[in-house]
């Protein structure tokens, strides 16, 4: 579960927000729409324990220690956030997960055929050639990335904005089939991106409705 | 001077400026080593004649060569030097940017961030310190017209005793700079290339910071620039190991060639030397020589080191123009 009680945020002297409150049951999938700038990413960072809050508490599972937080949830950004080391190694972050799980994960999101026509396949070193990537294998590999952790909560900040039409289609067809039993809040300004969750909240100057 | 150093003066039309700096500060060496000669030489004289009433005239005289000696050097060296530096500093940086500048996404690619960053910062200064800094080029130049210079006075003094100094050198200058000092710039490019790999890691972590607090991916990212780190380390260590074996090698034969002056020397007084007091302006020579062959050794090294740098920065360049 998800709690924030009466959170304020602030960049230095720019509020951000004010006395906001947020309860997201086990489960349950939350979508919040907002325009560019409105503070959806920050609310995002804040329920992901990247920022703490100026006041007021945000609990997750009972935690609400920040870096215990960061560990219970798994996140896809805008931006893939690659490191300049292989694909396993991306995927896994050297954690010691099973191979048949690295590799499901691959099939999941539509990333195997690729890897298999590399030389090195998972072995390949992105190094500082990330960039020569597609955004939509860039950002697949940060989706099997989170997939592998199986966190129970997955918080998505616009996943998909970077991306062309089909890889727009392939990235949220995965996440569509892995978020079944998942704690789902996706942020975005593409409310259709949305369909089939419980609830859709709308953020503007500081405020949820 | 390496041609690809030379081509990087050239572009940036510095090698006039360049020229002029070496000749105004060439002469320094020589005129200090015949002052320091004669000194030696005309003081030892007056001890052994006990002509104590020409003393002070000669403290005076020498005196005065010495000041004007040195404030030409401070001149030279700690102006007109160091005015020129700043302004290959200046000149070598623009021209890197408009190089940059002037690529595509793709060319730019060739290079990772780290690369670009050592590229941009300590290859230039490695360039740079390969012209301009003590110890290096211009300083090879300098010990080596002194050695040239000092060669023939100890010819014209005494040849047998220049055979003598200049066979002890060349055993010890081959130990030091062909056995020890040539293994040393593969040693600081490794380091430096680690360096730019160490330097590429900051990107990421500043970047990526929050995926792996979230994927909890401190410990591979650790490791990888430990790794980085502790190769630069390795390296390092490696290159000054072999710098300390050089110098050792280099005071071990100093020592070793002044006694065995000495003992020839001492052996020919009366035959091919007159006295104490020439035996001593002949070891002066010989000391610069030695230490000629020693400077210019130890210049070879470090032009070796930084030699590293300018091939990075000449490459960058050459895209330019060069």
């Amino acid at each position: 579960m998800i709690e924030l009680s009466n959170v304020s945020f602030a960049y230095e002297k720019q509020t951000v927000f004010r006395d906001l409150s947020l309860k997201i049951e086990k489960g349950q999938k939350v979508g919040i729409v907002g325009e560019s700038g409105c503070g959806k990413s920050t609310l995002l960072s804040l329920i992901a324990g990247l920022y703490s809050p100026t006041s007021g508490k945000v609990c997750v599972d009972g935690e609400i220690d920040p870096e215990r937080i960061s560990r219970k949830v798994s996140v896809v950004m805008q931006s893939p956030m690659l490191l300049p080391l292989t694909i396993w190694e991306n995927i896994t972050m050297g954690h010691d997960y099973p191979k048949e799980r690295v590799l499901k994960v691959c099939e999941d999101v539509n990333l195997k055929k690729w890897i298999d026509a590399l030389p090195d396949g998972l072995q390949t070193y992105l190094g500082d050639h990330a960039d020569e990537l597609s955004g939509g294998q860039a950002q697949r590999i940060a989706i099997a990335r989170a997939m592998c952790k199986d966190a129970e909560i997955l918080l998505l900040d616009e996943p998909t904005s970077a991306l062309d039409k089909e890889n727009n289609a392939f990235v949220l067809d995965a996440l569509e089939r892995y978020v079944t039993e998942k704690t789902v809040v996706h942020v975005t300004h593409r409310p259709e991106q949305l369909r089939g969750y419980d609830r859709v909240l709308f953020m503007q100057a500081g405020g949820l409705k | 001077m390496n041609r690809k150093v030379a081509g990087i003066l050239k572009e940036l039309g510095l090698w006039r400026v360049f020229i002029i700096v070496l000749i105004l500060r060439s002469p320094f060496e020589f005129l200090n080593a015949i002052l320091g000669a004669n000194m030696l030489e005309s003081f030892l004289r007056l001890a052994e004649t006990r002509n104590g009433d020409a003393l002070v005239p000669i403290f005076w005289r020498f005196l005065l060569c010495v000041i004007l000696l040195f404030a030409y050097n401070a001149i030279v060296w700690c102006t007109i030097s160091i005015k020129a530096d700043m302004l290959f500093h200046k000149r070598l940086r623009k021209r890197l940017l408009e190089s940059m500048l002037s690529r595509t996404k793709q060319e730019m690619e060739e290079y990772s961030v780290g690369d670009w960053i050592t590229r941009l910062n300590s290859d230039v200064d490695k360039t740079a310190d390969y012209l301009t800094a003590p110890i290096n080029f211009m300083h090879a130049v300098i010990a080596g017209l002194n050695l040239i210079l000092s060669s023939v006075v100890l010819i014209v003094l005494n040849t047998r005793l220049f055979i003598v100094a200049i066979l002890i050198m060349a055993v010890f200058f081959y130990l030091s700079a062909v056995v020890i000092i040539k293994k040393i710039p593969a040693h600081r490019k490794k380091a430096q290339e680690a360096y730019a790999e160490y330097t590429n890691w900051m990107e990421p972590i500043a970047l990526s910071g929050a995926a792996i607090r979230i994927y909890e991916g401190q410990e591979i990212v650790m490791n990888r620039v430990e790794e980085a780190s502790n190769r630069i380390l390795r390296e390092n260590v490696k290159a000054h190991r072999l710098t300390a074996w050089s110098a050792v090698v280099n005071i071990f034969s100093g020592n070793v060639g002044y006694l065995l002056l000495l003992l020839v020397g001492n052996c020919m007084m009366g035959s091919g030397i007159r006295d104490f007091a020439q035996l001593s302006k002949i070891t002066q020579y010989r000391a610069e020589m030695m230490r000629s062959v020693m400077c210019v050794n130890n210049c070879m090294n470090n032009m070796r080191t930084n030699l590293t740098g300018a091939e990075r920065v000449e490459e960058v360049l050459n895209k330019y123009g060069i």
